[in-house]
């Protein structure tokens, strides 16, 4: 399965934090890269869906589901800039 | 590592379907009546769950087909003939049905006149959805931001919107150059085959006009059209994508 | 919960077979959490490390040498998707640990492109794991985990790590990638064993 992008976690990202997501910006730890979320590289076919950078693979976020739940990890997000509202 | 557990909010709601359009042998364009509807953007879509008897759910992504100003929401949706959700949508729901989904969501992948152009929307198969949404938008709200649109798609046949694209390109500010990949038929004058930086070169604008890019469609489709906008010189960060998955056209 | 006039859905729960929660399905789904790594088989090895006098190898020549097994199992995905009768041809994990003394109970396995997952050591011995690189038939391909993937099939599915490369033994238990993020740390279907604290 090709990877989609971070456009493709809007739905669970705005139940999430009541807002659209896609275009927080972040800065990859990895490699130094500064975009917005919707232009992650976003894999969903696992038990979780994996956001990474495009150019170097870094994850920078993770969210897992257990049963209504919802874990979001933001291992690659130190400092997450959130958009105007 | 920050984390943090939180809790789903319940933002589910239903639609009942008004119509269905079959725009392809294979594509349908499903029209809701949505009570509420707390209107969107042009280029936005929804997320439809699917229940079964036993309690089995699924989503999936779809793009809003309509403009905000047009009377009822809209999504067109391409059969994957070994898919799960699409054949179930395009074949099996009919009017009547209620459909459950959640949406308007996305931020990114939108255009309003206020991001103005000129622009370039580049779509391969079913990606035209967004793309449509944003063009009737350009027209109903009389629009003077100058646009080009080059579609991918197999066949004439397969072509998504052929008739509307065809009206839309009446339209002095806007241009429409389309490629068929497999089967052109003889007398076909557009291009024939697959995108390539040649073919974004001359169907979208010089470099030096800035234009702000829109591209849609399968995940190859999508990188190999931002690669080559990205080689002719275009600034990344005018170029907005969406990835439908899967690879093709 | 709205039911979807006419939707069934491709799965349905059959027999004894299939686990609480689990819906049956006739397609191969693609999981994975990153890119596809393609290793060249000539720098591909397969190494026991960790917790051993030595870390052991075996080139991807040594490892086509070894005695393949074939065998047919049904696999559990915690993604809720059964698929019955898989037919696989692999080398017993026993084959691997037999060549390596430890004093480990648990282990980790690793992959390419960062992949991990941890397993009891006991779980990958007796003829209860396998490392594949066969599938109906045909070489693994790299989306499903080529050119070889661990499969453990009384776990769920993510405890198969794809893109296999080695197993660390340690004396001490790691969760691995899944299981740092909040699931089981072992894994069991049958058990409803899906997210940590289950
Ligand atoms: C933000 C977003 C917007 C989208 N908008 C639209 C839209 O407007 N219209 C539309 O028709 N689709 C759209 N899609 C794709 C849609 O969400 C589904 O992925 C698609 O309908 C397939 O679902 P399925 O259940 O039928 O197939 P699945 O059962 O999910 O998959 C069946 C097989 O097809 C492959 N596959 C999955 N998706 C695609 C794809 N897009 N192209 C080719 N092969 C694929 C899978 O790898 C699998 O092998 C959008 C996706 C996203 C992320
Ligand atoms: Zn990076």
């Amino acid at each position: 399965m090709e990877p989609l992008d971070g456009n493709a976690m809007a739905g669970v990202l705005r139940d999430l934090f009541g807002r659209d997501m896609t275009t927080m910006g972040y800065e990859c730890p990895g490699c130094r890269r500064t975009g917005v979320v919707a232009e992650m590289a976003v894999y969903m076919s696992g038990p979780g869906t994996v956001a990474r950078c495009r150019d170097c693979d870094t994850i920078l976020l993770m969210l897992t589901e257990r049963r209504g739940m919802y874990c979001i990890d933001l291992p690659g997000m130190p400092q997450p800039v959130l958009p105007p509202v | 590592m920050e984390r943090a557990a939180l809790l789903r909010r319940l933002t589910w709601q239903t639609g009942t379907v008004i119509s269905t359009i079959s725009e392809t042998p294979r594509v349908k364009t499903i029209v809701l009546a949505v009570a509420d509807w707390s209107g969107h953007r042009a280029g936005q879509h929804i997320d439809v769950r699917l229940t079964a008897p036993d309690g089995y759910q699924t989503e999936r992504s779809y793009s809003i087909a309509s403009a905000p100003e047009d009377d009822h929401l809209s999504i067109t949706v391409e059969r994957l003939d070994d898919g799960e959700v699409s054949p179930y949508l395009v074949d099996e729901l009919r009017e009547g049905d209620e459909l459950e989904f959640r949406g308007p969501v996305g931020g990114h992948f939108v255009w309003d006149d206020d991001l103005g152009g000129p622009l370039f929307l580049v779509a391969g198969g079913s990606g035209v959805v967004p793309l449509r949404a944003m063009l009737r938008h350009h027209q109903a709200i009389g629009s003077k931001v100058p646009v080009r649109v080059l579609c991918s798609a197999r066949s004439l046949e397969l072509l998504i919107y052929r008739d509307e694209l065809k009206e839309l390109a009446a339209d002095d500010l806007i241009d429409i150059s389309i490629t068929l990949t497999r089967e052109p038929p003889r007398s076909w004058r557009g291009y024939r085959r697959r995108i390539d930086p040649a073919m974004l070169s001359t169907t979208g604008w010089a470099t030096r006009k800035e234009p702000l890019t829109y591209i849609c469609g399968p995940t190859a489709f999508v990188e190999t059209a931002a690669a080559g906008l990205v080689a002719l010189g275009h600034d990344a960060r005018r170029i907005r994508t969406e990835r439908f998955g899967g690879t093709g056209v | 919960m709205a039911v979807t006039r006419g939707f069934i859905g491709r799965r349905a729960a059959e027999s004894s077979r299939v686990p609480p929660g689990q819906y049956v399905t006739r397609d191969f789904p693609v999981l994975s959490a990153g890119p596809t790594p393609y290793t060249p088989l000539d720098t591909w090895d397969f190494t026991i490390r960790g917790a051993v006098d030595k870390p052991v190898s075996w080139s991807w020549a040594e490892f086509q040498q070894l005695p393949h097994e074939k065998f047919t199992v049904d696999i559990h995905c915690v993604t809720k998707w059964t698929r019955l009768d898989m037919a696989w041809s692999g080398v017993p994990l026993d084959t691997f640990l037999d060549a390596v003394p430890t004093q480990a109970t648990y282990a980790l396995a690793f992959s390419d492109g960062g992949y991990t997952t941890n397993i009891p050591l006991a779980d990958l011995r007796g003829g209860k794991a396998w490392i594949v690189d066969e599938y109906d038939g045909r070489p693994l391909e790299p989306e499903h985990g080529g050119p070889a993937r661990l499969l453990v099939p009384h776990l769920y599915f993510w405890k198969s790590a794809k893109w296999i490369r080695g197993v660390e033994l340690r004396t001490t238990d790691q969760p691995g990638f899944w299981e740092m993020f909040g699931y089981h740390n072992y894994g069991d279907p049958w058990k409803e064993q899906r997210y940590y604290g289950d």
